[in-house]
């Protein structure tokens, strides 16, 4: 089961995911961050993430490097942090703390 | 079934007790669409059939997109348009099927066509403005579900040829994984190893395997390609084949060097692809013990010193696939009865019925727990109860204990 919740501000689309991030379901969130330049992606309710999750996170990333854009992820659950740092990909995607990403947002609006 | 219809019905019966003739010849109708499972042949036979035993001036079979579309016409060439217009009809609620529509050639009957239970396409009957009387009603709708039956039996046809086409292109794919299986165990002096792994679909499978005796020791690889099937079992073999074809040509190369080389390879097969390979490659020499150690974003490898606590090796570099800057090898010296284990996600990963996962805790307890890396690797298989759900690989490679240490 996964739910995607996605706000368009003037620099930036905000997609917030919650539940699983997995095979099944990778083509929803791909689907959401379609099309954006910048994008700040909210993993914090996010309770699994696959292999599939992670191919997902990195071909937006290196999209959106290439044409000039930044993916940046925020508030990582706690299963999207230990997977992201066991497989080394927490030091390819830039990781924000939820505050400063709020902040982050807030300025957006 | 309505009261209309049901009405209709019960007159028909009535007069087709006199009309035995006509009674064979849809018999005959439906025996003579059931010797073909080609879907074009039923169609275009159901509009002919039909317009000979109603002698209806015209007759149209149209089949929904989802059977492929097309249809056929008796007499005259199909019309897409006019299919359409019939197959949108079909659509109109509260419609009685033996009252004509007014199309734009004249009042035609139009009776559904269903397979698996589902509205498949559409037998239209050009009339006259009082439409079929119930005699003949009763025919073209015993010939419309003749015709359900006989496009039922294509279907299922054409399912199963499907179904055996796959497994066959499986069963090849197996057998090129077969091929690519590594061979015996190495036997190096000092050095232990004990592997498994299993695909979860037919032998078809995403997850590296491969081991050999190579320079002063053993090296072990065990990888995992972003998701299961077919698609990632093609990643897999053109990567298990590079990775043979360097180790064979560099016969010394340490796991940095062979993932160097690797990375040159496969980094823009992998990312033209948008798909990612996590890799571990571990090479232990038999001489002083001294492994050196890459993980490309592989999860988990564990070291076990002999009698201490597992623990995890976090990766040296991203997953193959993902731009980054090559990082440094890990070394370590393994003592006697130290080891080191590689296993693909397939196993941490398993979700029990309940929601629960394995987990890494219990992996890591598995591992304290058993000694031999015989019973270790069963161990850890049995952690996965039945057959595997996803692709699963263990490999154990352990620095022997010397008789004397015992």
């Amino acid at each position: 089961m996964l739910t995607v919740d996605i706000r368009e501000h003037p620099s930036a689309r905000l997609v917030a995911v919650a539940g699983r991030f997995d095979a099944h379901t990778q083509s929803t969130v791909a689907d959401a961050m379609h099309g954006a330049t910048d994008l700040v992606l909210d993993l914090g309710e996010v309770t699994f993430v696959d292999s599939s999750g992670l191919a997902t996170l990195v071909r937006t990333h290196t999209r959106l490097a290439r044409d000039g854009g930044a993916l940046i992820v925020r508030a990582a659950s706690q299963p999207v942090r230990i997977i992201l740092e066991l497989t080394g990909l927490e030091r390819i995607l830039a990781i924000q703390p939820a505050e400063a990403a709020a902040l982050l947002a807030r300025e957006a609006a | 079934m309505t009261a209309t219809l049901e009405a209709h019905l019960d007159r028909a019966l009535a007069e087709l007790g006199t009309s035995n003739r006509r009674l064979l010849a849809v018999c005959d109708l439906s025996v003579s669409l059931g010797t073909s499972l080609d879907a074009t042949v039923v169609v275009r036979q159901l509009a002919k059939e039909t317009a000979r035993l109603l002698a209806a001036p015209s007759v149209t079979v149209a089949l929904h997109p989802d059977l492929g579309g097309g249809g056929a016409e008796h007499p005259g060439p199909y019309a897409t348009a006019y299919g359409r217009s019939i197959l949108s009809q079909l659509e109109v609620r509260d419609r009685e099927p033996a009252d004509p529509v007014e199309l734009e050639d004249g009042p035609t009957v139009i009776l559904p066509l269903s397979v698996d239970q589902r509205p498949a396409g559409a037998l239209a009957i050009r009339t006259g403005a009082a439409g079929l009387d119930p005699a003949d009603l009763w025919l073209a709708l015993t010939a419309a579900a003749a015709g359900s039956r006989a496009l039922q039996a294509c279907h299922d046809h054409a399912r199963g040829l499907e179904a055996a086409r796959l497994e066959a292109e499986y069963a090849l794919a197996a057998a090129v994984q077969d091929r690519l299986r590594p061979g015996d165990l190495p036997t190096v002096a000092g050095l232990d190893l004990a592997v498994h792994s299993e695909a979860a679909l037919g032998g078809v499978g995403g997850d590296l395997l491969d081991h050999r005796a190579h320079a002063d020791g053993v090296l072990v690889a065990v990888g995992d390609v972003t998701g299961k099937g077919a698609s990632a079992a093609m990643v897999l073999t053109a990567a298990q084949m590079t990775l043979r074809r360097l180790l064979d040509r560099h016969t010394d190369a340490r796991p940095s060097d062979l993932l160097d080389r690797l990375t040159d390879e496969l980094h823009p097969f992998l990312s033209e692809l948008g798909t990612l390979m996590t890799l571990a490659l571990v090479h232990v020499s038999s001489d002083d013990g001294v492994a050196e150690i890459v993980s490309a974003g592989h999860s988990p490898v564990v070291l076990h010193r002999r009698g201490g606590t597992p623990r995890l090796l976090l990766p040296t570099h991203a997953p193959l696939g993902v731009d980054s800057e090559p990082a440094d090898p890990r070394s370590v010296l393994l003592r006697p009865g130290d080891r080191i284990v590689a296993a693909t996600d397939g196993l941490h990963e398993h979700e029990f019925d309940g929601g629960a996962d394995v987990g890494l805790t219990t992996v890591l307890s598995t591992i304290e727990r058993l000694d031999r890396t015989d019973e270790l690797v069963a161990g850890l298989r049995a952690l996965v109860p039945g057959s595997v759900q996803d692709d699963l690989t263990v490999a154990v490679l352990a620095r022997e204990v010397p008789p004397c240490g015992r």
